[in-house]
């Protein structure tokens, strides 16, 4: 048993307001491996990455992240763990680039690497917009942007494609197998078909 | 320390920009007061008897309007769940919240007591024990007022709801703190109200971050 | 201790308890309310000050005494479910708080119409009174709190968050007329030296404040009881529309 993962979970099962959303759960994550999560709507999965990533706690299971039960990126100095969720944490009234800076600069990212994915997300162009003036698909992209900048060894993304037309969709795909290459691990929850490299699919 | 002075910088700079009420909550706090002489009449003495109290009243609603959106913005956007994945514990979040409400809040609350002083007709000898009792007094209401507005997050809307939880805590402070500017009129010696001031902020900073998170978390359930 | 807390800690366990034990607390509190009415309205002798207007006191000082105790018990029940994450503490605290807060209503009108023959007025501001009336305020923050949210689970759970913070003014009511010079009398039952008060006027007291005592273990284990079948109604129903669906 190679002790490598990066999430262990084990026998998760969450109740809300005494419904049972799912039970009985396991899930391992490796470096460079992507776990897709499918389910229809309803069936939890926005609940399981939120367990995940830390936000919720479970009503029963183990989890562990990095070999630790308290989620690490709580306590220490950079990002472990990158959310990407609903809601695009973009604050309308601050720049585009102010809001990015923020995070960059929170996350000590080096502005090489903060350059290049500016350029990769084409968004030059709308770098000094108010951040409210982006649309939904324009936002989501900001986001992703973010993400893609963020030193993060695991990626939990909750519907990522939505707003994406397809030219971005191949983007997101491309930043994704990127990421995996470079060791990083992603857990996945989409209707959509993403063709990621050493997909494993997990059906709610 | 940073990563503190950093979230304190963000939200300064969203308050200048204009995406907070902070200006909003420092006019209520004018106009608050001048509804006292308003209905109270013209009498100057019965103004000067009720002086100490009214600011402190009037200081006490301001802070009362802007609390409510402590949490929320950062909260509904999702802005709350990047910053705890960047590696700041939530306790470290509520803290910098309070203290940058504070810096636009209570700390003109306390510079401007002294022209609210003189529109309702406080002596200038009693501005010294207003400005020490407003400046113990407003960072314990900022933090008294931090949790109520996590759980008002949690709950999903705010209003009235928050208003009416959060009042009954503040009052000890408002108490204490107007207490100690109508004993020093009375002659009686302020230093006792402001001793018990200052012993409150103390535990405040204490026990709030911890309650304010769970409640934060609370939200996220 | 902690084999009572994890055999309480199972909400059907805790449903049979309280159903075979809710009857028994009932009987006494019936039997100490009556012994402690009929001594304190017959048995106990006039106050050589007051009068017959004393016997407001032996409804007044347990009603006040348990508007404190209900409290501090939700306090900790709170620092159970908090701290110790404790299932069923939660909902015990939410179900204290209406109990508490009638019998804080109690003592602040049995209060004030002793006042008046007494002091001469209805109410004064002075510090017993004033925290008092804080702690009513709080009790009906707590139950407006619980009762706004949609999800109950989260309801109580930020009932006992709000109780925690209230906490504080518990020590302010017991030491306020120590701290102040109030209007109101100091301590003298419970001190440091012990009671000051004579044992004629002790045992209706203690016979009250043990009914009213029970009064709170009766309704607190109803309450409780309604809340548990809510709960497990609500899951029934949600389990049944799913499956219909």
């Amino acid at each position: 048993m190679n002790k490598d993962f990066l999430i262990k979970a084990q026998n998760l099962s969450f109740e809300r307001s005494g419904r049972i959303i799912f039970s009985s759960l396991s899930l391992n994550l490796e470096e460079g491996q992507i776990i897709i999560i499918k389910g229809k709507n309803g069936s939890g999965k926005t609940s399981l990455l939120r367990c995940l990533a830390g936000f919720t706690p479970i009503t029963s299971g183990k989890i562990l992240w990095f070999d630790n039960e308290i989620l690490p990126a709580f306590y220490s100095d950079k990002p472990l763990i990158a959310w990407l969720g609903h809601l695009d944490a973009i604050k309308g009234s601050l720049t585009v680039k102010d809001n990015l800076l923020f995070f960059a600069k929170m996350w000590s990212v080096e502005p090489s690497i903060f350059n290049e994915c500016i350029k990769k997300l084409s968004f030059e162009k709308f770098m000094n917009f108010p951040a409210s003036w982006l649309s939904a698909g324009e936002k989501r992209r900001l986001s992703l942007l973010r993400i893609s900048f963020c030193p993060a060894k695991v990626w939990i993304l909750d519907e990522p494609s939505t707003f994406l037309d397809n030219d971005n969709r191949e983007i997101l795909i491309d930043i994704m197998n990127i990421h995996l290459k470079n060791k990083g691990a992603i857990l996945c929850a989409t209707h959509d078909n993403l063709k990621v490299l050493n997909a494993l699919e997990i059906t709610l | 320390m940073k990563k503190f002075y950093r979230l304190i910088l963000r939200d300064m700079h969203l308050v200048i920009k204009g995406s907070s009420d902070a200006g909003a909550a420092l006019l209520f706090y004018l106009l608050a007061i001048i509804m006292f002489p308003l209905s109270s009449g013209t009498d100057t003495n019965l103004l000067t008897s009720i002086a100490g109290g009214a600011i402190w009243v009037a200081a006490l609603f301001s802070s009362l309007l802007s609390l409510d959106r402590l949490f929320r913005s950062d909260f509904e956007d999702g802005s709350l769940e990047q910053l705890v994945l960047s590696g700041i514990s939530l306790e470290t979040i509520v803290l910098s919240k309070c203290f940058a409400h504070w810096l636009t809040n209570g700390l003109p609350i306390v510079i401007l007591s002294p022209i609210l002083a003189m529109i309702i007709g406080l002596d200038i000898s009693y501005w010294w024990v207003l400005c020490s009792t407003l400046l113990l007094g407003t960072p314990s209401l900022t933090l008294i007022g931090a949790t109520p507005a996590a759980l008002s997050c949690a709950i999903g809307k705010g209003g009235v709801l928050t208003a009416l939880i959060i009042l009954p805590l503040m009052l000890p402070v408002l108490i204490l703190g107007s207490g100690a500017i109508t004993a020093e009129i009375l002659g009686l010696g302020g230093s006792g109200h402001i001793y018990a001031l200052a012993a409150i902020l103390p535990l405040s900073l204490f026990v709030v971050p911890f309650l304010a998170s769970k409640a934060l978390r609370l939200g996220w359930e | 201790m902690q084999n009572i807390f994890n055999f309480l800690a199972n909400p059907s366990r805790f449903r049979v308890f309280s159903e075979k034990s809710y009857p028994y607390a009932l009987f006494m509190m019936i039997i100490l309310i009556s012994v402690g009415l009929w001594y304190s309205l017959f048995n106990s002798p006039p106050d050589y000050q007051q009068g017959e207007t004393v016997r407001i006191m032996y409804v007044h000082v347990p009603a006040a005494w348990m508007a404190m105790m209900v409290y501090l018990s939700m306090t900790i029940m709170s620092l159970f479910a908090l701290v110790w994450r404790h299932p069923l503490a939660d909902i015990l605290s939410k179900c204290s708080a209406p109990i508490g807060a009638s019998f804080t209503l109690i003592a602040l009108v049995t209060g004030s119409i002793w006042g008046k023959p007494t002091w001469g007025t209805w109410w004064v501001w002075d510090a017993r009174l004033t925290s008092v009336f804080i702690l009513f305020l709080i009790y009906m923050g707590h139950i407006t709190l619980v009762r706004s949210f949609e999800d109950e689970y989260k309801g109580a759970r930020a009932g006992a968050i709000l109780t925690l913070i209230g906490a504080f003014n518990l020590p302010i009511i017991k030491f306020s007329v120590d701290w102040w010079n109030t209007l109101h009398q100091p301590a003298s039952v419970i001190k440091l030296d012990g009671p000051t008060i004579h044992i004629d006027m002790m045992i209706p007291l203690i016979l009250m404040a043990l009914g009213f005592l029970f009064f709170y273990f009766s309704f607190l284990l109803i309450n409780v009881q309604t809340e548990l079948n809510n709960r497990k109604l609500k899951k029934l129903f949600i389990q049944n529309f799913s499956k219909n669906n």
